[in-house]
């Protein structure tokens, strides 16, 4: 559970004739996971792709290219289809058929798009009384066509000597050539845009009727060849998704060689194969003749790794370590903590009942919506469990449902936000209120020994991962453990002074410590300072012993790095600020919103805005407190807690054969 | 003891330096995060890593409001 799947290096050997075999079955065993051939030799050299690659990809290609003309899409239900003879005569077939249609929709596109710029540049010329070839070919006059912005009457002050036909702003303006320079001057100031003569002979008016019923009958050939394609894809997007498939697996197939060494007569295969499954596919390789397996275990830095860990909650969590990076294949696998704490982490945020149970709900519902996708559907299982420890803190830690005091918390709560509102009592004494006196400083002292607990098996998790690897390393995080220890004694001891905190008051003075008094208050009950900072003979001493480690393994300069530790220890105080933070916000908005509803004198307008008003406001609260509590639980994971053992750059193990269904 | 008002202004100056220094330090790490994630999207969990740095600011800002509210 904490270590990747133990992998067993695999070499094959073979007759070259036996390649096509081999492929089939290392396709169907789909556990090894090869490893590319890359450095040629006089001996070695990569293999070439199986026969009847170059068909295959052509007809991937030609498939690929009538799925993008046809616009198929994804559909989900596939059917089988065979590579052979058959299937290529219909792709055949199919790329025949679609090429013509295509090209037709094509020219016919252009066609319309032409037609329509003509139309639209003889429409103007149609509203004016002249036939196109009494615009041009004069000696003496000059014409002026095109569109102005502002009005003409004024013209006759301008030009002395004209005739204008003019609608909706198109003119044509015939001017003796002496006047011309003085016309483009008067035309300037009215906003002329010049518009070219049509390349064309006669009435426009009725050569914009011939166009426009041109283009009727161009458009009725469009939709018509756009119903044929229509049809095809009715018709074939089935066969041609599912043989797209067939055929991207017969591609993988017959271009698997590339990743071989060869040599003249023979094959060599490297790869890694997951110890469990390496006898079964020896077997099924050596079924075939003159094939040889060996395998040899190996600890190799090199390996694939394949998480491995438990199907139920705990692998849910992998992609969440997978998001930051993979495991190296000798290094401890964090999902396990990750599954155990991410949840509690983000509890101690919400630590509300109501928000809880929702959340509880919405993760089973959506988990079962969106079983298509693995990685939704996991982090609604996440998002299930934290709802759980969420509601469970809710009810017994902070005691809150929806920010409203469910338990007693004495005589200052407000009467609405209180337990009176509901009525009932319950004998148990929630040990912190949010909002309440001393909450927030409860918090943060529970978030430092959460600190402690969390970065103590990092700590540990790196020494593991260390001791193999560098015996130095691995002392100095025992020795940062040590230290680790001590803080944490110091720090709490120094919040135990306080008497109005009950969280390290209840650490300290517990029925089971109380048994120990004497070794407990010999320890921690003598100070170094008397007074308000009490820090505990105790702590030191462990701060102190863990040092020699620290400066044996990792040099004097560590010492300087304790204080970035108590960094580390108080960052986890952000637990304490989201849950504050977001408490704070569920009271506002319940003291804003619940004297509407409960003091509304029979208001019912006003009891059903504060209602609407309360139901929004908590939809936003829950919104922004479950993104700010998965984040910040999972920054605590990969910041503070990963820097103390996590090195990832793991290789993923894909065996050949494994179909990448979520590449996109 | 010192001034509740006194110290209430403190605690609040605290957080309102804290988290001024947390956001600039963010937005300038944001920045560059989101331009590594849009050259490669392996980098997604590093940069998440460099982007929530700065918020321990912060965090040290909330710790020391509180031990100052304490302390009326």
């Amino acid at each position: 559970m904490l270590k990747p799947k133990e992998m067993s290096r695999v070499l094959v050997l073979g007759p070259r004739e036996s390649l096509d075999e081999v492929v089939e079955a290392l396709y169907r065993e789909e556990t090894l996971h090869i490893l590319d051939f890359i450095e040629q030799d006089e001996t070695f050299a990569i293999g070439k792709p199986l026969d009847r690659a170059s068909s295959v990809s052509e007809d991937l290609v030609k498939l690929r290219s009538i799925s993008s003309i046809l616009d198929v899409g994804e559909k989900r239900d596939k059917e089988a289809v065979e590579v052979d003879a058959e299937m290529r005569n219909k792709i055949r077939a199919l790329e025949i058929n679609l090429s013509e249609t295509d090209d037709s929709r094509k020219r016919t596109e252009e066609l319309l798009g032409t037609l329509g710029a003509r139309i639209e540049h003889m429409t103007p010329f149609a509203s004016l009384p002249l036939t196109l070839d009494m615009y041009r070919d004069y000696e003496s006059i000059s014409v002026h066509m095109g569109r102005v912005t502002k009005d003409l009457s004024d013209i006759g002050s301008h030009l002395k000597d004209y005739e204008l036909f003019e609608k909706d702003r198109f003119v044509a303006l015939f001017v003796p050539i002496e006047g011309a320079e003085e016309a483009t001057v008067y035309l300037g100031s009215k906003g002329f845009a010049q518009v070219e003569l049509p390349d064309m002979d006669g009435d426009p008016k009725a050569l914009l009727v011939k166009m426009t019923a041109q283009r009727e009958k161009w458009e009725k050939k469009l939709s018509s060849t756009e119903k044929r394609l229509d049809k095809l894809r009715e018709k074939y997007s089935t066969f041609i998704l599912s043989a797209e498939e067939t055929l991207a697996v017969e591609a993988e197939k017959a271009e698997a060689p590339l990743r071989f060494a060869t040599t003249e007569h023979t094959f060599v295969i490297d790869g890694w194969v997951p110890k469990d499954d390496a006898r079964k596919l020896k077997k099924a390789l050596e079924g075939t003749e003159g094939i040889f397996v060996d395998s040899i275990d190996e600890e190799d830095e090199e390996a694939p790794v394949l998480l491995d860990n438990p199907k139920v909650h705990v692998s849910k969590f992998e992609f969440l370590i997978r998001i930051f990076s993979t495991p190296s294949y000798n290094e401890v696998d964090p999902t396990l903590v990750l599954s155990l704490i991410f949840p509690v982490f983000f509890g101690l945020m919400i630590g509300d009942l109501g928000y809880g149970l929702v959340m509880m709900v919405i993760g089973i519902w959506l988990k079962g919506k969106l079983k298509d996708i693995p990685e939704l559907s996991n982090l609604m299982w996440i998002l299930f469990v934290s709802g759980f420890f969420s509601a469970l803190f809710g009810l017994f830690l902070y005691g809150d449902v929806f920010g409203i005091a469910f338990h007693y918390h004495g005589p200052d709560t407000d009467p609405w936000l209180g337990f009176n509102l509901m009525g009932i009592h319950i004998p148990y004494y929630a040990p912190i209120h949010k909002v309440g006196d001393w909450g927030a400083e409860n918090l943060i002292v529970l978030s430092i020994l959460a600190a402690g607990i969390h970065l103590g098996i990092g700590f540990f998790f790196g020494f593991l991962n260390e001791r193999k690897h560098n015996k130095k390393h691995a002392l100095a995080k025992l020795g940062w453990l040590l230290v680790l220890m001590g803080l944490l004694i110091v720090l709490l001891r120094i919040a135990a002074g306080a008497e109005n905190l009950a969280v390290p008051r209840a650490i300290w003075y517990n029925e089971l410590a109380n048994l120990t008094y004497p070794i407990r208050d010999a320890l921690l009950e003598s100070f170094i300072f008397s007074g308000t900072l009490q820090i505990s003979y105790a702590g030191v001493a462990f701060v102190i012993a863990g040092i020699p480690f620290l400066v044996i393994g990792e040099g004097g300069l560590a010492i300087v790095e304790i204080v970035s530790l108590v960094a580390n220890m108080f960052s986890y105080a952000r637990i304490a600020g989201v849950a504050v933070a977001k408490g704070a916000t569920a009271v506002a908005f319940n003291t804003v919103c619940m004297p509407m509803i409960f003091y509304a004198d029979g208001n019912i307008a006003l009891m059903i805005g504060g209602a609407v008003a309360l139901f929004f406001a908590h939809a936003t609260v829950f919104m922004l407190g479950a993104v700010s509590a998965g984040i910040q639980a999972l920054r605590l994971h990969y910041v503070e807690w990963f820097m103390k053992f996590y090195k990832g750059n793991g290789i993923d193990f894909r065996p050949f054969g494994l179909r990448r269904v979520q590449e996109v | 003891m010192a001034d509740p008002g006194w110290l209430a202004m403190a605690a609040a100056i605290t957080m309102v330096g804290a988290a001024f220094a947390t956001a600039w330090a963010e937005k300038v790490v944001g920045a560059a995060a989101v331009g590594a994630m849009a050259e490669n999207e392996a980098l997604f969990g590093k940069g998440i890593v460099f982007m929530v740095l700065p918020e321990t600011i912060v965090l040290f800002g909330f710790v020391i409001a509180f031990l100052l509210l304490g302390k009326m």
